[in-house]
This record gives structure tokens, C-alpha cells and sequence, in this order.
């Protein structure tokens, strides 16, 4: 993430037993300690549960996630669907 | 079943938007995320179920809005006889390049690893173990494609890389229906 002088700014995802959140970390750098927690929030999978959060990107100042939840809005598939 | 979920967030950490994809009336999901100058791509698999041994799915990569997440094309890879996956994605010089598996083949003495394994029963049995699990070895595979291209491989896994223009290919979108298991 764009840093200012003398700290380093991080992104990332955090797996909490079912929860996926993602946060904000920030650091003295190049030293890299200590590390804080700038922000946090749970990512909501609104349809289900989390089953897989293991995209992150950035890009123009925004992030972007993907993943894979549950959706128990769905119809299971009575031949092979899950 | 699954579905595919993207998010975007500003850099402080604000809910921009966030949006439930489903392409399939079975289970699609994604598992990484890349920024064009003009969309969002998110890649996965679609429609995949579990079929004996070698399970089921096409290739996903969803084409969405930037400012929205909405999602404006959807497109599917793979054969019908087979299952592919995407596992990640990069821009790379106005191109969209994928990586990820197609023509799985696996055999109960030696099953495959989870993450790249045909169904639910290649995972452990507790869920969130599951999840952990799925999700470890969802970032070791990431990882690997993208250091690797490995030449095709009827056996064991074959691993894929394919270079489409965005421009062609996701203008032009197309959904391809499982045939198998219905």
C-alpha cells in the first residue's frame, strides 16, 4: 500500500475460526517493529459461511477481495451438487 | 453449494461494495483476484460437483465492474468430459493470464492432495479444519502457479496456462452447461 517515509503500510486477510477479515497494518520501516493494526473488519459472506478467502489485490488506492462462500440461497442439486 | 464472493474496500478499510457471484446451478467459487485498467477479474471454477473419481468443472474468470462489482461478463473453460480450475491470475501487457489445472485425474490409492481434489470427501472431516486446510493449500497451489508452467500431463494433474485478450474473449462471453450428472 502507498507508505509514508520511514513506514510501511500492509494489507491483509485474516482467517478467525469462521470469520475472514481484512486489515490494515502499519509499521516503522526498514526496522519493521513494531507492527500495528491501523483497521480491521469482517468481510460478511452475506449468503452463507466463509469457505475460502484467498484473493487480495490493490490497485488505484482501493482493495479488492475474492472468494468462496456457502450459499444457502441455492437449491442443492439432487445429482452431485454440494 | 458455493458461490463466488468479491468485495471492495478502500484503503482505510470502507465496505466500497461487495457482490455474490453465481454462474452455475452447481458450485462455483473464486480463488483470486486481479485488477485490469478497466474491470475487476476474478478467477475460480464453476459448476463443480464431485464425480467419481475425477470430479467436475470448468474455468471461471468473472469480468466485474470496478466501482460497482457488478458483474458484466462471465466466462467458462474446460471440457465437459473433465474438471479445470483457474487457481490464480495476472495483467500482464493488456493481457489477462491464468493459471490453473484442467484433465484431473486421480485414483483412490492415491488421491489428490486437497485443494486440487474432486470432492468432499478428499477433505478432513471437521469444517473449519476443512476451511484451514482448503484455504492453506488454496494459497500453496496460488503460489506455485505462479512461478511455474508446467507442460500438460494426461496423468496425475495436467497444469494449463492460458493467454486470451480481454478485449476478444471477455466481450464476448459465453456459458458452457455441465452435461454430466444431471
Amino acid at each position: 500500500m502507498p507508505s509514508a517515509p520511514g513506514e510501511i503500510a500492509l494489507t491483509a486477510t485474516l482467517v478467525h475460526e469462521t470469520a475472514r477479515s481484512i486489515c490494515g497494518l502499519t509499521a516503522t520501516w526498514p526496522g519493521f517493529d513494531p507492527v500495528a493494526v491501523a483497521w480491521s473488519h469482517e468481510v460478511p459472506p452475506t449468503a452463507g459461511s466463509w469457505v475460502i478467502l484467498p484473493g487480495l489485490a490493490q490497485s488505484g488506492g482501493n482493495l479488492y477481495l475474492a472468494g468462496t462462500v456457502t450459499d444457502t440461497r441455492r437449491l442443492r442439486v439432487r445429482a452431485g451438487g454440494r | 453449494m458455493n458461490s463466488g464472493l468479491a468485495a471492495s474496500y478502500s484503503a482505510t478499510g470502507d465496505l466500497r461494495w461487495l457482490s455474490v457471484v453465481t454462474v452455475s446451478s452447481h458450485t462455483d467459487g473464486f480463488f483470486d483476484v486481479v485488477v485490469g485498467p478497466d474491470a475487476v477479474y476474478a478467477v475460480g471454477q464453476a459448476s463443480e460437483y464431485a464425480v467419481h473419481p475425477d470430479g467436475f468443472g470448468y474455468g471461471l474468470v468473472s469480468k466485474l465492474d470496478p466501482s460497482t462489482g457488478a458483474v458484466r461478463a462471465n466466462l467458462t473453460f474446460g471440457d465437459d468430459h473433465y474438471m479445470s480450475q483457474f487457481n490464480s491470475a495476472v495483467w500482464i501487457a493488456g493481457h489477462l493470464v491464468c493459471g490453473g489445472l484442467t484433465q484431473l485425474e486421480s485414483s483412490e490409492r492415491h488421491p489428490a492432495a486437497p485443494g486440487i481434489g474432486p470432492g468432499p470427501e478428499q477433505w478432513p472431516a471437521s469444517g473449519v479444519a476443512r476451511d484451514r486446510e482448503r484455504e492453506r493449500h488454496g494459497r500453496d497451489r496460488e503460489a506455485a502457479h505462479r512461478v511455474t508452467r508446467l507442460p500438460p500431463s494426461r496423468r496425475g494433474g495436467l497444469h494449463s496456462l492460458w493467454r486470451r485478450s480481454s478485449r476478444s474473449a471477455l466481450d464476448d462471453p459465453h456459458l458452457l452447461e455441465p452435461r454430466r450428472g444431471e
